[in-house]
């Protein structure tokens, strides 16, 4: 009998405290930080950060494709805006990495990035396109843009050139992009399970700007035609421009010099 | 031994060595390519120990035609052997594979088998071949061979990780032969340097192969796992589809669905691989989830269905509360991405545009420029379950100028009829399983527009022969600008078979109409027999007019008693019995497509099929009661058993495709016939 109250107790009282949590983020002052720095260029801003936090104790029911249920690990995002430092070009922010709460949340990941603060010098109604942005993971878990393509010891120091480029497009309505072009896609992503600080500086290249057109029909042959710095024009079905290519045409004037 | 300066030594360098002049010898290497032709004109560079020396200069040339190198005047030493990156996988990329791969074992959780073990010996032709000519065989990866990374275009990702595959030697040690294997010939396999891609034809003809391949990269859509684990997006893009020793399947609950696969040049492989999950709303409200994949020819587009929790209260089916809204979304749209219109007419469902409008927020980069852009210079297929594929049909909408080859599963209505109409063009074919509840909602009016053009509104209160639960839902009223379906049905329908007899010999019993009641009553049965029927109309428009007329006049012929009785499955689901919802989850859908593939890729193997052996047993029980099945359905089954022999049409053009026919052998291969059985019951 006692056996009986004592389960019909445990019940109540962890159901009970299960829906007393709560499922806030509360930092304490004292938890570790991981300090996120970007060096942004004269035309280019950084981007607000978006910090994921995840929680293996505040779960919540998934499916699977035949209808399974299942438990994922609960997540929570925070947006932070990095701070300038002083007069600089250096923007810095800090990250916590205990979200604390009942849930007790950890740093998951974080999402940031540098655009062009003002598209429309490159004309009227053109729109802030793509690339320019970093990921960096620090757990073993995806980020909302999937899994890290590197993975790195120790803190994360990351410089990478990039070239504007101006994209138009005619099918489904006129529109002209102004986009950021580097050695990876849209975003570099890392894993950095020991990083606690994190440096970006990309390295604008702002006289070397490729541009691209594509065709107002689409149909076999009709290809995306991109003109690089250099005045060659190619127009072979890629969709992305050559960046090798643009490294090479920079590398050759600047030794020219 | 006072002598001090007495020591032994091993070089003396005071001592003259005699011996007789070494013996020099040859070796030859021959490079072949899966189908046995040549790798010619390759650079080559060996050393062993006296070119390292200094004794003797380092071996250099080129392959002949045959693909030969020949090295004489050797010392008898150990010989290792380079080729020149670029030169081989340039050729390399060029070679097709060989139909069937050795698939060996996935090393499970404790296995300490390497992932990509050398290939088992006895597997290829070329090496009976080289045994039974006295030659030694060899099977190699480009890895093995070349000097240094090649240059790939599109870079990798990560420069410091080549795919493990085809570089199992991240070190380019070349390619070591003992000096005991001097004086032969080593015959060199070398696998192509290629990516399998998956095969889809975007095309506006049905075809199976599409079909079976976005039903496949629609389940994939729901996981959730992170890359590196097995059954994730990336894992299966990023590491199955660059693994030519296996073909890449699907891994989701348990299943492991074999992928139908073609090979391509590696530079062609898929790249921008994302899935994507827009955790910024608190989970589970507003999660949208989708991935992309792109290689040289397409763009991939997977959306992820709903949380439909059975039986717990299930999003969709209980969501009566549907309200249609413009599709035009200017309030909602990023401010960075200019919002075209939908369509030019109609409306969409405020719940699903809401969740892909949140989708498109969030990813305005991938949905708003890349995808948009690169669907320009490569095909578009975009598929989807369930809520996935409603959402992948806005993403359509949104996309049409760039032509989107569209395949969806289970999904519910999403536009308004004024929608789809305007959405004509748009190539879509709309899969069903049997009584599936998720299709015949929103239930503001059942309508379906294929039939509706068919026969106006009389066809789309009686004529829904595709779609069973959506004839008995109650508003058959057409008002307003109702929710349609778009696209061309596939259904897989469960079919049955009933006897007439005669219930009685007085005339008037339980008639209403009395004594002067023209008929005698007749009571139908169920016969034993059942049989799943894959129709897909648009294989052969003639037949299905001729199905849906027939269709008609048995439900009309029908009275409501016999049916109440019999066709439980027309029962009303308003009326609190959600039985079509355990019909809905894509473990249900695959295996249609699945055995279907199977049949059509050889439809005399032995044994037959599970279902080919339902299907005949059916087709005899048609003859055994040929006179007492009533007319009507007798007729509806003939036709629907001749729309299935027409499935064989939807493998023609994979069959004829360059490189189709050996994907489907390798398809056939691996796929085990009875492993998914398709349910006749329930």
């Amino acid at each position: 009998m006692i056996k009986k109250i004592c389960v019909a107790l445990l019940t109540l009282f962890v159901s009970l405290s299960g829906c007393a949590k709560d499922y806030g983020l509360a930092s304490p002052p004292d938890s570790e930080q991981i300090t996120v720095t970007v060096k942004v260029p004269k035309e280019l801003a950084a981007e607000t950060m978006q910090v994921m936090y995840r929680s293996t104790l505040c779960t919540f029911t998934d499916y699977t494709a035949s209808g399974r249920p299942y438990q994922r690990d609960g997540h929570q995002s925070v947006d932070i805006q990095p701070m300038r430092q002083g007069q600089s070009d250096l923007y810095e922010a800090k990250l916590a990495m205990d979200g604390g709460g009942e849930c007790r949340w950890r740093l998951s990941n974080v999402t940031f990035g540098v655009i062009y603060v003002n598209p429309t010098r490159f004309g009227a109604n053109v729109t802030y396109g793509a690339g320019g942005g970093v990921v960096v993971i620090f757990d073993h878990n995806n980020s909302p843009r999937g899994g890290a393509d590197m993975e790195v010891d120790g803190d994360l120091t990351i410089k990478k050139d990039y070239y504007p480029w101006i994209s138009e497009v005619f099918l489904g309505g006129y529109r002209k992009h102004i986009s950021l072009v580097s050695e990876g896609d849209i975003y570099l992503m890392y894993e950095a399970l020991q990083a606690r600080r994190i440096y970006f500086e990309p390295i604008l290249h702002s006289n070397f700007a490729v541009t691209s057109v594509q065709p107002k029909v689409k149909k076999k042959g009709n290809h995306t035609s991109f003109t690089y710095p250099d005045g060659s024009v190619s127009a072979d079905g890629r969709s992305d421009p050559n960046f090798r290519k643009l490294q090479g045409i920079r590398l050759a004037a600047e030794s020219k010099k | 031994m006072d002598d001090t300066l007495h020591y032994t030594d091993t070089l003396n360098p005071r001592k003259d060595v005699t011996c007789v002049i070494q013996k020099r010898e040859w070796i030859e290497f021959q490079l072949l390519d899966e189908q046995g032709e040549p790798l010619a004109n390759l650079p080559y560079r060996a050393i062993n120990e006296a070119t390292l020396t200094g004794h003797s200069p380092e071996y250099t040339g080129q392959s002949d035609a045959q693909g030969l190198i020949r090295i004489d005047e050797l010392y008898p030493l150990a010989i290792t052997l380079w080729l020149g990156a670029d030169a081989l996988a340039e050729q390399l990329q060029t070679r097709r594979l060989r139909a069937e791969r050795p698939e060996p074992a996935r090393p499970i959780i404790g296995d300490r088998t390497p992932l990509y073990s050398p290939q088992r010996s006895c597997f290829s032709p070329i090496e009976k071949e080289a045994h039974a000519a006295g030659h030694v065989y060899h099977y190699l990866r480009i890895g093995q061979l070349c000097d240094q990374q090649p240059t790939f275009d599109p870079p990798l990702a990560d420069r410091n990780q080549l795919p493990a595959y085809h570089f199992p030697d991240p070190k380019f040690g070349g390619f070591t032969v003992g000096d005991d294997q001097l004086e032969r010939r080593h015959v060199l396999e070398v696998c192509p340097f290629r990516a399998w891609s998956l095969v889809l034809h975007h095309q506006p003809e049905y075809s199976l192969a599409n079909a079976y391949n976005l039903g496949l990269m629609s389940i994939l859509a729901y996981s959730t796992r992170p890359k590196k684990d097995r059954g994730s997006v990336e894992e299966f893009f990023e590491q199955q589809c660059l693994d030519l020793s296996r073909t890449p399947r699907v891994w989701d609950d348990g299943s492991n669905w074999p992928c139908l696969v073609i090979d391509v040049p590696f530079d062609d492989r898929y790249v921008s691989v994302k899935p994507l999950d827009t955790t910024k709303a608190q989970p589970p409200e507003g999660d949208t989830q989708l991935f992309y994949a792109i290689n040289a020819a397409q763009v991939l587009v997977a959306w992820r269905g709903t949380e439909v929790g059975f039986p717990h209260a299930p999003d969709l089916a209980t969501d009566l509360t549907f309200r249609p809204v413009k599709p035009e979304v200017p309030a909602n749209c990023e401010p960075k991405v200019s919002c075209a219109d939908l369509t030019a007419k109609g409306s969409v469902h405020l719940g699903f545009r809401d969740a892909y409008e949140v989708a498109r927020r969030i990813y305005a980069r991938d949905l708003g420029k890349t995808i948009p852009e690169k669907a320009f210079d490569k095909e578009l297929f975009i598929c989807g379950h369930s809520l996935g594929g409603a959402l992948g049909m806005i993403h359509a909408a949104s996309l049409k100028e760039r032509n989107p080859l569209l395949y969806t599963y289970g999904m519910p209505r999403t536009f308004t009829l004024q929608a789809v109409q305007s959405l004509g063009e748009l190539m879509h074919f709309r899969h069903v399983n049997d009584t599936d509840l998720i299709p015949s909602v929103p239930p503001e009016a059942a309508l379906d527009n294929y039939l509706y053009n068919l026969y106006g509104p009389l066809g789309t209160s009686l004529g829904f022969s595709w779609s069973i639960l959506q004839m008995a839902a109650s508003a058959l009223v057409k008002h307003g600008d109702p929710y349609g379906h778009h696209g061309e049905i596939a259904m897989f329908f469960r079919a049955e078979q009933h006897r007439e007899e005669r219930g009685s010999h007085y005339p008037a019993f339980r008639s209403k109409d009395g004594l002067g009641a023209p008929y005698h009553t007749t009571i139908a049965r169920r016969l034993p027999e059942k049989s799943k029927i894959f129709l897909v109309p648009g294989l052969s428009p003639d037949d299905n007019q001729q199905a849906g007329q027939s269709q008609e006049r048995l439900i009309g012929s029908l009275n409501a008693e016999n049916r109440a009785r019999f066709f439980p499955a027309y029962s009303n689901p308003k009326e609190g019995r959600l039985l079509g919802i355990r019909h809905h989850f894509m473990d249900k859908y695959q295996p249609y497509l699945y055995s279907q593939l199977l049949e059509s890729i050889n439809p005399e193997r032995e044994p037959l099929l599970k279902q080919q052996e339902e299907r005949l047993r059916f087709e005899q029980q048609m003859k055994t009661h040929y006179g007492s099945i009533p007319e009507d359905e007798f007729s509806r089954n003939r036709v629907f058993l001749d729309l299935q022999n027409l499935m064989g049409q939807a493998l023609l053009v994979t069959q004829l495709a360059e490189g189709g026919a050996e994907a489907l052998n390798r398809f056939d291969a691996v796929a085990e016939p009875d492993a998914y059985y398709t349910k006749t019951y329930g």
